[in-house]
């Protein structure tokens, strides 16, 4: 970039001293006092803060020990599901979106670590542990303590969230518990307590999606069952009623009586008139065949009447005991399903149960690995000179504008 | 100006440069104020609705690439999420991001005879054009945030965050600006690269795609960029819970702070170089 112009018509006012030279660049008086300035605000705002940072950390700070827990929450058919997962943080977060279904561990996990990071949690660890306590102890400082006595839940809550956090890692499935308070002995309390509580709600998840699942099915069975038995009571009233095994086939055989005796008088009126060609009218034996004519007579007349009489009543009978028969096969057949269906939804259900699966138990700190007094003052210090680097300059260039 | 604030605690330790910083402020103040009409009047000419053209042009950019986007389904369609209004959100701050940083290295050069009145300043130059900028496109946005309540019957998830990230957004440019522009005033190879520079960094920058469609992996090189983590915040203004977002503020403030100062100690330094 060419920038000299041919005149530089601010030269004088340069050289009267009326526009400020560059800061840092002049040892003239207003320039140095302005540099002591400098030097004196940023004392005052960057290194007192950090100073006194550093002195609460080394002198006052009292020590947090971290106790960690890592764990799984798995299905029992976890062998195809827990893959999938791997598989599903890999390759695409959109494949994960729709596939989310064949994952249940997941889900379950993140309700699990959003359990944990809920009131429901302090209330429930309350119930075991006296938290306020655990975080009030003597040898902790008045800032890093909890500072009430009798914290509202919301304050508790607030106060929980910084002490005990819960990662979950979607690639390994691994969720981290990090537990901190002022005893080795509380932090690992805690974390078990914790871990204990998480496996509680997850048995009531697995408990709720099995019954859930199993209720169904053993409803249907049950409603089979019944049917079973309606369809089984009532052929044996109408058996019972109609004094009748099986009126199909008592029909049948009437009809068959009939018909054999009707065979029998045909045959005796052929040998009756065979007969009557070369015997007298009077022979005994001309007599047996019209006796036998007339039994035969009287019998089928017997039968028929017994036939036809009952006929309509016969033909009800056999409707009503089919109809009676087709429920009692389609009962038995609703029942056989209903029991597979009990069977596979028993698998199911099985598939779905889920549990805590601990990775890492939580240990017994032995050094406290928190506050991060040398980080902390650090990023302190940093953060502070660049908000006055910002700040200085930003005054630097108006005051240019004053002169 | 926002230093004033602590410029009066000052005020007891040194009463006289109190009143020359306050005095400097106010004086800036008035040249910048100066200065934006100045630069609406360059840019846009004397027409009465020359200066319109400062909301038109990226409304009507963002709005071309949406209804391309729109008409040719490009892109993962989310559940409740329009395209078309997702490109016009992402976009129109990717577009006031690119026109501060791309038009910075010629802010200085257009301007530089301005620089012979002893009251007016590099910085005063750079800060009215940004300021410009930055008016545009938080009006353009407003614009769109009622279009969409009215017409899409969709109200806007969270203001302030939406509000919050734009701001943030102006003051991660307005330091690469600052940065920019000093660059190109110390080396022309220097301004020749930055405009490949921000058009390599639009695949980087998070802008047309929502993080939470990409690969947990990829997510996590992409969240190093701070512009990134403010195109997040900016559509979880807009989108709330219908669209999973990701960005941490702190992270984007310690940027902007480090870049600002960055870019405010680099203009310090050319200005050898530029004023006489």
């Amino acid at each position: 970039m060419k920038l000299s112009p041919p005149t530089r018509p601010s030269e004088p006012l340069a050289a009267s001293g009326l526009i400020p030279p560059a800061v840092g660049r002049s040892a003239a008086p207003p320039g140095r006092s302005r540099r002591f300035g400098a030097r004196w605000w940023y004392a005052l705002l960057v290194l007192l803060p950090t100073l006194l940072v550093a002195g609460y950390y080394s002198f006052y700070a009292a020590d947090l020990y971290e106790s960690e827990a890592r764990f799984q929450v798995r299905n029992r058919g976890g062998g195809g599901a827990n893959p999938m997962d791997i598989a599903g943080g890999r390759t695409g977060a959109m494949a994960g979106i729709f596939t989310n279904a064949s994952r249940p561990a997941t889900e379950e996990s993140r309700a699990v670590a959003a359990w944990i990071d809920s009131h429901a949690a302090v209330t429930a660890l309350r119930r075991e542990l006296d938290l306020v306590e655990i975080w009030r102890r003597p040898e902790a400082d008045q800032l890093s303590m909890l500072w009430w006595d009798e914290p509202q839940l919301e304050w508790l809550l607030w106060y929980f969230r910084r002490r005990v956090n819960i990662s979950f890692d979607p690639e390994t499935g691994v969720m981290t518990l990090r537990v901190l308070s002022f005893r080795p002995g509380d932090s690992q309390l805690l974390a078990q307590q914790v871990l204990r509580l998480s496996e509680e709600l997850v048995n009531t998840f697995s408990a709720r999606s099995i019954a859930d699942t199993l209720r169904v099915a053993h409803d249907d069975l049950a409603k089979a069952e019944r049917r079973v038995v309606a369809a089984r009571e009532a052929l044996i009233a109408f058996r019972e009623r109609e004094q009748a095994f099986d009126p199909q086939r008592s029909a049948t055989g009437a009809v068959e009586t009939i018909g054999r005796l009707e065979a029998q008088l045909t045959q005796s009126r052929a040998e009756l008139q065979e007969r009557r060609a070369f015997m007298r009218a009077d022979n005994p034996q001309i007599q047996v065949l019209n006796n036998r004519i007339a039994a035969l007579q009287q019998q089928i007349a017997t039968e028929r009447s017994r036939v036809t009489r009952g006929e309509e009543r016969l033909t009800q009978q056999v409707a009503g005991y089919e109809r009676l028969e087709l429920e009692r096969m389609l009962a038995d057949r609703e029942l056989a399903s209903a029991t597979a269906s009990l069977e596979s939804a028993r698998s199911d259900a099985l598939r779905q149960q889920v549990f805590i699966m601990r990775v890492a138990d939580p240990q017994l700190p032995e050094w406290p690995r928190y506050p991060r007094a040398t980080f902390n003052t650090f990023t302190v210090f940093v953060s502070l000179s660049v908000l006055f680097g910002i700040g200085w300059l930003l005054v630097v260039s108006a005051r240019e504008h004053a002169s | 100006m926002s230093a004033t604030s602590w410029g009066e605690r000052r005020a007891a330790a040194a009463p006289g440069e109190f009143a020359r910083t306050v005095r400097g402020f106010r004086n800036q103040l008035r040249v910048v104020h100066a200065l934006i009409l100045r630069e609406m009047q360059t840019r846009f000419g004397r027409n009465q609705l020359g200066f319109l053209w400062l909301f038109l042009e990226p409304l009507m950019l963002a709005g071309a690439l949406a209804t391309l986007k729109w008409a040719m389904s490009i892109g993962d369609s989310i559940p409740g999420v329009s395209i078309f209004v997702f490109t016009l959100v992402s976009y129109l701050p990717y577009f006031t991001f690119r026109a501060i940083i791309s038009r910075a290295p010629g802010t200085l050069r257009s301007n530089m005879t301005l620089l012979y009145h002893q009251q007016i300043k590099l910085l005063d130059v750079v800060l009215a054009r940004h300021a410009l900028e930055m008016a545009a496109v938080i009006t353009v946005m407003a614009l769109i945030v009622i279009g969409v309540w009215v017409w899409g019957d969709t109200p806007p998830w969270n203001i302030p965050i939406l509000f919050t990230g734009l701001v943030l957004l102006f003051l991660l440019a307005h330091g690469l600006g600052l940065m920019a522009a000093a660059a190109a005033a110390s080396s022309e190879i220097a301004e020749r690269l930055i405009h490949p520079l921000i058009y390599l960094s639009l695949p980087l920058s998070g802008a047309l795609i929502s993080l939470h469609t990409l690969d947990p992996s990829i997510r996590e090189v992409l969240l190093w960029n701070p512009q990134a983590h403010i195109h997040e915040m900016v559509r979880e203004g807009f989108f709330g819970d219908r669209l999973p977002s990701y960005f941490h503020i702190g992270y984007v403030t310690f940027w902007v702070a480090v870049v600002n100062l960055l870019g405010l100690a680099a203009l310090r330094a050319v200005r050898p170089r530029l004023e006489f």
